[in-house]
């Protein structure tokens, strides 16, 4: 790629970026988010056109006009957000949009496809079966058939977008198999990820990306987690354990969970019989692969899904399932995944969403009437203590980046002197900047003897915060460590629903 | 009397003549909502379909079979360019859905296009003077039970079922089928995939305005053969059209038995009070529009939505570059 | 400050001048045409019912030119859109509103409509609320139905004649027993099979009917309904078919016996008139075959000459009062005798309120009534 600029309204995603990337090598793309990767991938796949600059395939300037031209080029892409058609065989998914070979008659020969897949599925190690349908596989199930569909198709270059995401480090580590094989192969495999640790283990050759610019190409084996860091934050940064904090946990019990089960959306249970204790003052991790009840657990602490049996208390106070008035009495405080969703109200000014736990007492209301002026003195305050960078106290919530929305989120939940603090994905999304002022919070929270319970797929954001670390799988507490003394691979396991040693 | 003037005999007979105009309406809109495009304009497209095909008939002159062809094909194209405005809408202009489809159904409908139509031309004056007659191709219209059902209608039926078959085959053997189910079921999927989901969603929501057309000109060239002011002569069949996609999950093999069990339906109360079964015919008449809220209702509860196979885009506009 | 005042000035001052010509303008005309306002239940090319209507009022523009101006507000299905469409004809200035539909002046907002509009007359067919500028006219469709009913009586060879009905309200019973009673006339025992379609005007409805009752075993159709799809469906099936209230032979040129057909235009201008010159008065007109309102469209080619001469016959009985269609002895579906030799129903409130059918018809009255 040379030279490839890309603007989007007000936000100038790539600014001039090149790199070149060799047939059989693994070539990393290395920056935080926002530093330009998936919009680079974006182009490099025919989704977006570049305003300026232009890629050469094998020496020569191609255009694409749409990811058809790109994958006629032997470009394939493996998207963070999958793109499956879920009630879709593997063997329909693979087929589908291809016309050579198999997808070029008019018919589709079913028994065909399947062979071929088989085949592949067998020579990559990427075992799944022709005829089940997506939605019946796990993610990293998915994940192969994304990378089967772009073998399928004979693809010269294979792009994956943040891959490990959604693992367990073993099923990274067969990842990883996987693409070496097929680098050996002579293809090439574009490997984009903020991760230090998977980069330097899987690549060749590391491009790192900043402010939507090319900082430097090194050599994976030239390069340590150290110096990587540096270049995609422009300046040193701490990567190592948190220093041990002053105050020890007390002891006094705060949150208590026991046999609490959920019924699931899709069906079925989603928390099958979970009992947790928090203790005030320690910070607990629940580590787990998307999608195995973290979510739901958080909702139900919070009251905002309503449990089909089993207690939840905290101090002596039992809640009422499903009531998240609640759970803000019983002081629950509750980051959500989903910021501007389930967290804040986007359109709505700072000041608003900084009210809305507040708002119903005085003196932010008077009667049925809103104190406006002390709605924005409270915003302004919160902005001034957790240095959200916003304009004021009226610009909508909307406006702010992720990093600043967090701070937000987290001024308004501490604002009300919590008792538990239930923090799910607090950092994803945000650069390196704004993920040690977030972890710096929570840690200052459990200090003050709140109870804070991380919710987390970075094992090591658990592994440094952590007092504590359950892990969770298909909706039950399978194991709980230590965190001083938990490795990533013994987490790994538990993940992947194996037993605790 | 025969066994063929029998009630049963002549109930489903007339759930044959009645559902086909259904069936053709509903495959149309299968095939939209397939690639993720709904069209509640069906009524409309039916009615706009139903006034140009019976003013072809008035116009052309020559001898049946070519002149009625020709109306055929003027009812598809009528009601494929009204389905034209609808796609620029949803798929360019990425308005609602279900607001453009409404607004389409009262433009073309009774109370406008087609109405301005029939009465500029002062259709409902002509007397009618081609018409699909029954067809009896295998020589098998006087068998008993199955003949007068089966075999003693008219070319559209026969087509329709060979129709039925195509979008069946078509949609589950074909490549072109699979990418219109994906461009329904997930655009960005499909899109990234190199399938072009503005053209797959254009040609479909095309395609089904025609087979509305289509099925509106099975009412004045064929049931009725004749035009009538107002929105009388179609007479809600659209929307059963649109109830019936949902009630067939989506499957032309359903669509077709569903067709004819509205089509019969409608034939019920008359031939009931005919036969002197005395059921109050005003409950009778009921039936279908019952049916229909009682389809939508059922399967509108999440549980179904998720099991009966919705294409999980129908209603969503595709946008590619959002960020 | 001041300056804007004399600016204000001028300004409606000139507005003022243009108003006083342009009113001198537009009275300079003879005089103003009187306002008249007809709605209609269906399109005005329904080719039934409201189509008669329409004739009438074109009869009425053709009759007075220039000194009338009328208008139709046309697919009016429900009577509950009749109080807006009534409001916004009276602030365009019409001064008399016929409407051609039970109901519309009737029952409920409707029924108060005179009251509020205390200038205005209005007209309604086929009701009864009479008030003081609220008029009711309909005709002795009956005796018409009567007639049309022997041309279908003589067409039946197996004495089983279909009839298309929409309402069960009494003018449709009274219409259907009418028609009953005529085809017995010439053809004794003959049965009449109804079939209720629960709607005015529905081409599919009517359809299917027409094709149940041929499977059913009828060999004429005839109906009370206004569209004239039986009749189409009929000359595919080669049946002969008795239309109703407009002439629509065009639908079926082969099998087109006749029909009742209502002449409106005559009441329109002699009522027109009356209320121009200020002699207008309210009341209830029910015309007949006597005063032309009412009479038989032209025959069909399948109408025997034979079968002429005795309708001709007949007609003068009705017209010289020597007979009465419901005339004793009657007799109900159970075979009861409900009026006795000698005695005849009478108009009011007899025939208004009829919800019995009479010996040979088959089905029963439909419990629903159109929609208001």
């Amino acid at each position: 790629m040379v030279e490839v600029t890309k603007r989007f309204p007000g936000v100038l995603a790539n600014d001039a970026v090149s790199f070149e990337a060799a047939p059989g090598e693994v070539h990393a793309l290395l920056g935080e988010n926002g530093a330009g990767k998936t919009t680079l991938s974006n182009i490099l796949t025919g989704l977006y056109r570049p305003d300026e600059g232009q890629i050469e395939l094998f020496g020569e300037a191609v255009h694409f006009h749409s990811p058809r031209d790109a994958l006629d080029a032997g470009i394939c892409m493996v998207h963070q957000h999958f793109r499956l058609v879920e009630p879709f065989t593997v063997a329909e998914n693979v087929v589908l949009g291809d016309h050579r070979s198999e997808g070029k008659s008019f018919f589709v020969h079913s028994p065909a496809i399947e062979r071929r897949v088989a085949e592949l599925g067998e020579q990559y190690g990427l075992g799944v079966h022709p005829r089940s349908r997506i939605w019946q596989l796990s993610v990293g199930e998915q994940q192969r058939v994304e990378i089967l569909k772009a073998l399928y198709r004979e693809a010269r270059i294979l792009i994956m977008d943040e891959p490990t995401a959604v693992l367990t480090p073993q099923e990274a580590e067969a990842l990883f198999v996987t693409l070496r094989a097929m680098a050996e192969e002579g293809k090439t495999v574009i490997f984009i990820s903020h991760k230090l640790h998977e980069v330097t283990a899987v690549a060749d050759r590391v491009t790192v990306l900043r402010g939507g610019r090319t900082v430097e190409t090194v050599m994976a084996s030239d390069a340590t987690q150290r110096s990587l860091a540096a270049l995609m934050v422009g300046r040193e940064v701490d990567l190592g354990r948190s220093p041990e904090r002053k105050q020890k946990p007390s002891g006094d019990v705060v949150l208590e969970l026991d046999g609490v089960r959920v019924p699931g959306d899709r069906g079925g249970e989603a928390l099958k019989g979970v009992a947790l204790v928090l203790r005030s003052g320690e910070i607990v991790a629940v580590a787990g692969v998307a999608g195995n009840g973290q979510r739901e657990l958080a909702e139900t602490i919070s009251g905002m899904r309503a449990s089909s049996a089993g207690t939840i208390r905290v101090g002596a106070r039992e809640l009422h399932p499903g009531d998240p008035r609640d759970a803000i009495k019983a002081g629950v405080a509750h980051i959500p995944e989903d910021r501007l969703g389930t967290g804040l109200a986007p359109s709505l000014s700072i000041s608003r969403n900084a009210a809305f736990k507040t708002y119903r007492t005085a003196p932010i209301s008077w009667g049925p009437f809103l104190a406006v002026k002390r709605m924005a003195e409270l915003a302004r305050s919160l902005i001034k203590r957790y240095d959200v960078k916003a304009p004021g106290p009226e610009t909508p919530a909307r406006n702010l980046s992720g990093g600043n929305l967090q701070k937000l989120m987290l001024g308004r939940e501490f604002h009300g002197d919590p008792k538990v603090l239930i923090a799910a994905q607090p950092t994803r999304g945000l650069d390196v900047g704004a993920i040690e002022t977030v972890h710096g919070f929570l840690r200052d929270a459990a200090s003050n003897g709140v109870a804070v319970l991380l919710i987390s797929e970075d094992l090591d954001e658990i592994l440094a915060l952590a007092d504590r670390v359950v892990v969770m799988y298909e909706g039950a507490i399978v194991g709980e460590l230590d965190a001083a003394s938990a490795t990533v691979e013994e987490l790994g396991y538990l993940m992947a629903g194996g037993e605790a040693r | 009397m025969s066994v063929n003037d029998s009630l049963v005999v002549v109930v489903l007979a007339q759930a044959v003549l009645y559902g086909t105009p259904l069936l053709y309406a509903a495959l149309g809109e299968l095939l939209a909502e397939r690639s993720g495009v709904l069209n509640l304009g069906v009524e409309g497209m039916m009615l706009f379909g139903a006034a140009v095909g019976y003013w072809v008939t008035q116009s052309v002159h020559g001898a049946d079979a070519p002149v009625l062809v020709l109306a055929l094909v003027g009812a598809a194209l009528s009601g494929a360019a009204m389905a034209a405005i609808h796609a620029f809408l949803t798929i360019t202009l990425r308005a609602s859905q279900i607001v453009s489809g409404l607004a389409l159904t009262i433009f073309a409908g009774g109370l406008g296009l087609s109405a301005y139509f029939g009465a500029e031309l002062d259709l409902a004056s002509l007397p009618v003077t081609h018409q699909f007659a029954s067809l009896d191709v295998l020589g098998l219209a006087d068998l008993p039970v199955l003949g007068p059902i089966l075999f003693d209608q008219s070319a559209l039926v026969y087509a329709s079922w060979v129709l039925t078959l195509l979008v069946a085959v078509y949609l589950g053997r074909t490549r072109w089928g699979l990418n219109v189910r994906a461009v329904g079921e997930a655009p960005a999927s499909a899109d990234a995939m190199g399938i072009n989901v503005t053209r797959y969603r254009y040609i479909h929501v095309l395609v089904g305005g025609a087979l509305a057309g289509i099925g509106g000109a099975c009412f004045s060239l064929s049931i009725i053969p004749n035009w009538f002011a107002g929105d009388s002569l179609v007479n809600g069949a659209g929307w059963i059209a649109i109830a019936l996609v949902i009630f067939a999950f989506w499957r032309p093999g359903i669509c077709l038995v569903g067709a004819y069990l509205f089509g019969g339906l409608s034939a019920l109360p008359s031939a009931l009070q005919a036969h002197g079964v005395t059921i109050p015919p005003e409950f009778l008449y009921s039936l279908p529009y019952v049916m229909t809220i009682v389809v939508l209702v059922v399967v509108s509860t999440s549980l179904a939505k998720r099991r009966l196979g919705a294409p999980a885009a129908l209603g969503i506009p595709y946008v590619r570059e959002e960020r | 400050m001041r300056r804007k005042y004399v600016l204000g000035g001028l300004v409606l001052a000139l507005v003022a001048t243009g108003l006083v010509l342009a009113a001198a303008v537009s009275a300079k005309p003879e005089q103003k045409p009187y306002k008249v306002a007809f709605l209609y239940p269906a399109a005005h090319n329904d080719g039934g019912w409201a189509q008669a209507h329409e004739d009438g009022r074109l009869y009425l523009e053709k009759k007075l030119g220039g000194k009338v101006q009328t208008t139709y507000k046309e697919n009016i299905f429900s009577n509950a859109q009749v109080p807006q469409i009534v409001a916004g004809l009276v602030r365009q200035g019409y001064q008399m509103i016929f409407g051609a539909s039970f109901g519309m002046f009737e029952n409920g907002v409707n029924g108060q409509l005179y009251k509020k509009y205390p200038d205005v007359l209005f007209e309604q067919a086929t009701g009864l609320q009479i008030k003081k500028n609220q008029s009711e006219y309909f005709g002795a469709g009956e005796d018409t139905i009567y007639l049309s009913g022997m041309a279908a009586g003589a067409a039946t060879k197996k004495g089983v004649i279909g009839y298309i009905v929409p309402f069960g309200i009494p003018e449709v019973v009274r219409h259907a027993n009418a028609f009953a009673l005529g085809a017995q006339v010439t053809h004794p025992g003959a049965k009449v099979k109804l079939i209720w379609t629960n709607a005015w005007y529905s081409p599919p409805k009517e359809t299917a009917a027409a094709a149940n009752l041929i499977s059913a075993g009828a060999d004429v159709l005839g109906q009370n309904v206004d569209s004239p799809a039986a009749g189409v469906y009929a000359e595919k099936k080669g049946i002969p078919w008795v239309g109703y209230d407009s002439n629509a032979q065009k639908s079926a040129p082969t099998q087109w016996l006749t029909a009742a057909v209502y002449n409106w235009g005559p009441y329109y201008l002699r009522r027109v008139k009356a209320a121009m010159n200020g002699t207008w008065k309210s009341g209830f007109y029910y015309g007949s075959i006597n005063d032309g309102f009412t009479s038989l469209a032209p025959y069909g080619p399948k109408v025997t000459a034979k079968t002429k001469k005795l309708i001709a016959a007949k007609q003068k009985a009705i017209v010289s009062g020597k007979f009465s269609v419901f005339q004793g002895p009657l007799y109900d579906q159970k075979n009861k005798l409900m009026v006795p030799a000698g005695k005849k129903l009478k108009l009011l409130p007899d025939l208004y309120a009829m919800q019995w059918l009479v010996k040979g018809v088959v089905g029963k009255v439909s419990k629903v009534f159109p929609p208001g």
